[in-house]
């Protein structure tokens, strides 16, 4: 499966970012995607969702959504520093597809099945539709024209938080708010 | 006792001791499988977990004295592991040749054996090599699944015909499972790799987004002129880009510290 369009621009985005020339993150994501449609035949996409400073980004590829009859759920926290809620998920069209591998994946990250959650996300897009690149950036740069106006990075997070509270809009409609007296065409 | 019943094998004692090394072979196989199920990989690499697939392929085939894995990954450079050090220098040699049973057993998907590998016209160059190293027989099993070969395990042995059908039976028997336990751990590595790489190049982006902010502030520009400064700035300085990005964010902070400190 295709990663779609939208996707590979985030990868290459954050590909940059990385700034490593060994790695290019929509590479790994297709061999990820590889390696699991290898294992589960029914396999029908991936998501992966990651935490930087109280802010989540989810990322995922799913082809037809309505088709999903199984997700698999792998909580990451442990093995990625400083990410607690990181988590990916895998889905497929076939129900029960991922019971063997969750048996498995429990055995190999020595962690209970419980841990795993298999098939509570059968609706995986209605869910992560906020936790978009664009809007990481958005309030990171909110942030960084708080700091510009005499906070630290800590301090930009608290004002903005405090910002959100205010008008009730949440963190995200206070940093386009923020922006927009700086770039009134966002 | 007669000289000519000495001489002759007892076919009844043949078939006792056949059994014993057959049940011990059997045990060997059925211990081996036991730990591979049981293999973690919560806290190892990839490199070692396959290495513990090799040493157990090691305890499972008879007449084995070590074992190497290769995983392929494509775009990717192979993994290739031994659990002994003489492993080590045999795949030196192959893989420095390009030429060997793991490779050729990779390749066409199919169980190699060889008794004699210093003669073996299958590898010209490679069999003499590892002959003077004092290996004399190989046993190269592919790892296969549903869909592809990820690799191959190779299994080598001082003796001369070390290996017999009965051994490359084993090892396929112990290949099945040995597939899926090294598929698995290459699904967990990658999966964390990537969770990894993406932590790492968002916190990356954060800091870009934040050097953003303070430029559009700064100059009152849009996000895409303030992105092109700081790309200029990395490029002109040949910086990477979040490099860049951290001096503009460390600067304004303590321009600001310095504000609220100056009377």
């Amino acid at each position: 499966m295709d990663i779609p369009a939208a996707l590979v621009a985030d990868l290459a985005t954050l590909t940059e970012a990385l700034g490593s020339g060994d790695v290019d993150l929509t590479a790994r994501l297709n061999a990820v995607n590889a390696s699991i449609s290898l294992a589960v035949a029914s396999w029908v996409g991936t998501a992966v969702s990651t935490t930087v400073g109280g802010q989540t980004v989810t990322f995922s590829m799913i082809k037809g959504v309505d088709g999903v009859r199984a997700s698999l759920l792998i909580p990451l926290g442990r093995h990625v520093a400083d990410s607690p809620g990181s988590w990916i998920a895998f889905y497929a069209s076939t129900p029960g597809a991922f019971v063997d591998l969750a048996a498995d994946f429990a055995y190999a990250l020595r962690a209970d099945l419980s841990d795993l959650v298999l098939d509570a996300d059968l609706a995986p897009q209605r869910e992560h539709s906020e936790h978009t690149l664009t809007n990481f950036s958005l309030i990171n740069r909110a942030i960084g024209i708080l700091v510009e106006d005499g906070h630290t990075v800590t301090g930009a997070r608290a004002e903005l938080t405090r910002r959100a509270s205010l008008a009730g809009g949440g963190l995200l409609g206070a940093a386009q708010s923020l922006v927009r007296t700086i770039d009134p065409e966002p | 006792m007669d000289d000519d019943e000495s001489a002759t094998p007892d076919p009844t004692h043949i078939d006792v001791v056949a059994s014993r090394q057959a049940a011990s072979d059997e045990d060997n196989l059925h211990a081996s499988l036991a730990a591979l199920a049981e293999l973690s990989t919560a806290k190892m690499e990839l490199a070692d977990v396959l290495t513990r697939v090799a040493e157990f392929a090691v305890q499972a085939v008879p007449g084995a004295d070590g074992a190497g894995l290769t995983l392929l990954e494509a775009g990717y450079h192979d993994t290739i592991v031994a659990s002994t050090p003489f492993v080590t220098q045999v795949d030196d040699i192959q893989y420095g040749l390009g030429d060997g049973p793991c490779i050729t057993a990779a390749k066409e998907r199919r169980t190699l054996r060889s008794g004699r590998l210093e003669s073996d016209p299958q590898w010209p160059e490679f069999g003499p090599r590892v002959g003077r190293l004092g290996v004399h027989s190989a046993l190269s099993i592919p790892l296969l699944t549903a869909d592809g070969v990820l690799g191959a395990m190779n299994i080598y042995a001082y003796e001369h015909d070390a290996f017999d059908e009965h051994a490359a039976h084993v090892g396929e028997l112990f290949a099945i499972p040995a597939a899926i336990a090294v598929q698995n751990a290459h699904v967990l590595a990658q999966t964390k790799r990537l969770a990894g790489q993406l932590q790492d190049a968002l916190t990356n982006r954060a800091t870009i987004d934040h050097a953003i902010g303070i430029l559009m502030s700064r100059i009152g520009c849009g996000p895409d002129e303030a992105f092109d400064r700081l790309r200029h700035m990395s490029q002109s300085e040949n910086l990477k880009l979040h490099v860049v990005a951290m001096r503009v964010v460390g600067e304004a902070v303590r321009r600001a510290r310095a504000r609220h400190t100056s009377p």
